[in-house]
């Protein structure tokens, strides 16, 4: 029921129809759960059984509209449905009429971004932190002011949120109490782990933590319908979460839960998403102490079974707790044994993928690819520490240090950050996907008559700038496809040395306009390397592309010969190219080079 | 909790904190019977049976629910791989309290581990139909027990009844297909596909499904214009064009098109990879 009007009179029947005048006590929350592009959840809950009203509106003091629900109940939630997407709205909880908490600076609620929207978002995560007390307090504490006064977009709790069993008392002291000003604005997902496990009961899903969390059984927020609330998808802007259950759904072929995961997984990639994160508690790689994953079965059977699926349909993150530490591993792909079997073959990438040491992790492509490596991070030291030796051969880093990660996504770059209860950041790691040429040129390219490269690198970087000019040839429409679209395009210049310019461009981009007559792209901004026009005419045969200012990364000049242009559909590898012998001026500042 | 353990943690150094702390409250609380009984939980969690069942007889002389007390001794019997005493436990609180579905859904369990496949089906049966949210995973369950049992009729049913109780999701809809297929029924299983994917999308995977099942239809043109609308949704899928298993169907439904014209006899795909028949 919906009321823009009215709200008082109502109260007063209800008031007068329940017999009750004293104001209840929200004791619980307000929290919100299920964040959509045009829907949410509230919940509450009171100190006695009232009726049920979520008002809210563009500003405190203006909030207009409402929802309500006349049942008797002391657990209160309410979907709000028919938002406006990206939006945030100030809202209050309480009976109906009768606004308990609320309406005021503190409680808002945003909505999503529109689905596939590549929107910066921050998402804090935190790992077995269901020790109440200062542990818990400071990892919170350090996250809030390394956030400063804006609210995190996700809270993903990654089980074990209330200690020793997950009773609705421990759940209230350590997420709701400790999280309480957080959860009123940022909504929260979670992940069973074994310690809700002993109080709830996935069988038959109930139990407090199956009692207080709303989660999507049919795909309401995105993702194919699971039919369980122990996993599920769920999407938000660019990025598709995947929550499973490593405690009491069976993880092997042909599980309802391994059939639900590879159908999300097909429906996701081809939606296309820019990233594919997925969460459980048990991780997959861990040399935490009690917590061996040569050892655990749950551990194993996800390993086993789980982890190729996510590989094979491109998951780029995965989020774990369990054990009390953190570790995370290098870029990884097809590791699937024990820990001794571990070995460079399963490194996509050998670096640390800190920005500051040996650089982001890349991947060629804008969106999910198959194996193309995962980061997984064992985020498990939210409110305690278990000393041991932390030596699994996959991570890159292993810390006996209480604290969270804290994520930042913002179009094509995924940023993670270990951050310690003191506030310090001890770990750091990038995936940077859809910019990089490929680390060779294509082979098999179309050729053109004539083609033209310049590159000139100034003093002042704002001044660089390069040319292609590829005309003559054939440029076929379907072989080139729709960058407008979902044709994933890349320009890319190497010299005998490897990539020198050029990257690839993000389909779909506002950038792309398509026409009959050809393509074209134009960004004065210069946000994608540089690149600031691009024309591909079919029927003169043409390719134009011009790069300048500081993102053109320009290399120190001279170049070493032969130099290759070329243009590459990452989906199809149909490519067309100039090759350059040699250059009418190859010096420190100017390369120019002509064909024929 | 009535039902039994709400599962057995393989980790059994959580598991010895959880008893740790069960055994300090109940210590602090010795008139408690409720802490009797999460003491026995707690034993229940590290395998100590018998410590488990004397924790459950202290929580029944301090009064605790007879009906609880009982689904947690069945559950903790089972658990311990004692089939007959655990079902006769849940005989007793069920006779009691035949509305308990998740101690009904226990005894299934139990009575499947104990080889009664005639006994668990009709508990899981009946407790799948009361259950607040059964899972999917129950419900196959309860679809192997009636194939075991020679009822593919059945066990077709009984998805079908899951699906009302819990939607039609992808996991329970497929294994439908799979078993109309396999009774050759293509029409009904036609109509799951086409019901799963109005409900899901066009997942390629699911079209080739159909696909196939036109083509074991005998359907042979549709099951060919269906085969190209695979390759025409897989070409304008720039995500598809990057994941494996999508690249291995589009090659398989292209060199099958290519090679010959579809035969008349062709049982549904069992792999989600297996587009075509032999």
């Amino acid at each position: 029921m919906r009321h823009a009007i009215g709200r008082g009179l109502a109260a007063l029947i209800l008031l007068l129809a329940v017999g009750r005048a004293d104001a209840a006590v929200v004791t619980r929350g307000p929290y919100l759960q299920m964040p959509g592009t045009t829907s949410i959840v509230v919940r509450w809950r009171t100190d006695v059984a009232t009726t049920s009203q979520v008002a809210y509106g563009a500003a405190p003091g203006s909030l207009t509209q409402s929802v309500d629900d006349p049942t008797l109940t002391t657990e209160h939630v309410v979907a709000l449905g028919g938002l406006s997407p990206d939006t945030t709205y100030f809202y209050s909880v309480g009976e109906i009429g009768v606004p308990i908490v609320g309406d005021d600076g503190n409680h808002y609620l945003r909505t999503g971004p529109p689905t596939g929207t590549a929107q910066p978002m921050r998402i804090w995560t935190i790992g077995d932190a269901g020790y109440t007390g200062a542990n818990l307090n400071a990892v919170r504490d350090a996250f809030a002011t390394f956030n400063g006064s804006s609210s995190a977009d996700l809270l993903l709790l990654l089980g074990d949120n209330g200690y020793t069993t997950g009773t609705d008392a421990q759940y209230q002291t350590a997420v709701f109490d400790t999280h309480q000003a957080m959860l009123r604005t940022t909504p929260v997902w979670s992940v069973v782990g074994n310690h809700e496990a002993f109080s709830s009961n996935s069988t038959t899903q109930v139990g407090p933590y199956f009692d207080m969390f709303s989660f999507p059984t049919a795909g309401q927020v995105g993702g194919v319908a699971s039919g369980s609330e122990s996993y599920f998808a769920f999407d938000y802007g660019n990025v598709h979460f995947i929550a499973l259950d490593s405690e009491q759904a069976p993880a092997a072929p042909g599980t309802a839960m391994l059939t639900w995961l590879e159908a999300d997984l097909q429906a996701a990639v081809l939606q296309d998403p820019d990233w594919i994160v997925a969460l459980w508690h048990k991780p997959p790689y861990s040399k935490g102490l009690f917590h061996d994953s040569d050892v655990e079965t749950a551990e194993i059977n996800m390993r086993q079974f789980v982890l190729p699926v996510l590989e094979t349909y491109g998951v780029d993150l995965v989020l774990c707790g369990h054990s009390h530490n953190y570790e995370r591993s290098f870029l990884l792909d097809g590791h699937h044994g024990l820990s001794a079997t571990f070995d460079s073959s399963h490194q996509v990438d050998p670096g640390d993928g800190d920005p500051a040491g040996d650089g982001a992790y890349r991947k060629a492509a804008p969106g999910p690819t198959a194996n193309a490596g995962a980061v997984y991070v064992v985020n498990g030291s939210g409110s305690e520490v278990r000393n041991t030796t932390l030596n699994h051969p996959a991570m890159v880093r292993g810390l006996l240090e209480l604290g969270s990660v804290v994520l930042d996504i913002d179009g094509a770059t995924l940023t993670a950050r270990f951050l310690t209860s003191t506030g310090l950041i001890h770990d750091s790691f990038r995936i940077v996907k859809g910019t990089a040429c490929a680390p060779a040129p294509a082979s098999g390219c179309g050729v053109a008559p004539q083609g033209k490269l310049t590159i000139s690198d100034n003093a002042d970087p704002a001044k660089d700038k390069w040319l292609w000019k590829w005309k003559g040839g054939t440029l076929d429409a379907v072989a080139l496809g729709d960058p407008a679209d979902q044709t994933d395009l890349a320009v890319c210049v190497y010299d005998a040395g490897g990539a020198l310019l050029g990257g690839a461009l993000p389909p779909g981009a506002a950038e792309w306009t398509a026409r009959a007559s050809g393509v074209s792209y134009l960004d004065p901004a210069l946000a994608r390397h540089g690149l600031f026009k691009m024309k591909m005419k079919y029927a003169a045969g043409l390719i134009l592309a011009k790069g300048k200012g500081a993102n053109a990364a320009v290399p120190a000049l001279p170049v070493a010969l032969p130099l290759r242009a070329q243009l590459v559909n990452l989906d199809t590898a149909a490519c067309w190219e100039s090759v350059f012998a040699s250059a009418k001026t190859n010096t420190s500042t100017k390369v120019v080079a002509k064909t024929p | 909790m009535l039902g039994g353990l709400p599962g057995v943690a393989s980790a059994h150094a959580d598991a010895a904190e959880v008893v740790r702390e069960a055994r300090a409250a109940a210590a602090a609380a010795p008139a408690d019977a409720n802490a009797r009984l999460q003491l026995a939980r707690a034993f229940g969690l590290t395998g100590e049976w018998a410590s488990a069942l004397a924790a459950l007889d202290a929580a029944a002389a301090l009064g605790a629910d007879a009906d609880e007390v009982g689904a947690a001794r069945g559950g903790l019997l089972s658990a311990a791989g004692e089939h007959a005493p655990a079902i006769a436990e849940f005989d007793r609180v069920l006779a009691r309290r035949p509305d308990l579905a998740a101690v009904r859904l226990a005894r299934g369990r139990a009575c499947l581990r104990a080889g009664d496949l005639v006994a668990a089906e009709r508990d899981l049966g009946a407790a799948l139909a009361t259950l607040p949210q059964p899972r999917p995973e129950d419900i196959l369950l309860r679809r192997d027990v009636l194939l075991a049992l020679g009822l593919p009729a059945q066990a077709l049913a009984a998805l079908d009844a899951g699906m009302l109780r819990i939607g039609h999701i992808a996991a329970l809809q497929l294994a439908a297909v799979d078993l109309d297929a396999a009774q050759g029924d293509s029409d009904a299983a036609l109509r799951r596909c086409d019901d799963l994917i109005a409900r899901e999308g066009r997942n390629p995977f699911w079209l080739a499904r159909r696909a196939d099942l036109l083509a074991t239809a005998g359907r042979t043109s549709d099951a060919r214009a269906a085969y190209a609308d695979i390759l025409t949704l897989l070409s304008h899928r720039a995500g598809a064009r990057r994941a494996g298993p999508f690249e291995s169907l589009r090659r398989r439904i292209s060199a099958a098109l290519a090679a010959a014209p579809l035969g008349e006899s062709n049982a549904c795909a069992m792999q989600s990879d297996a587009v075509l028949p032999p």
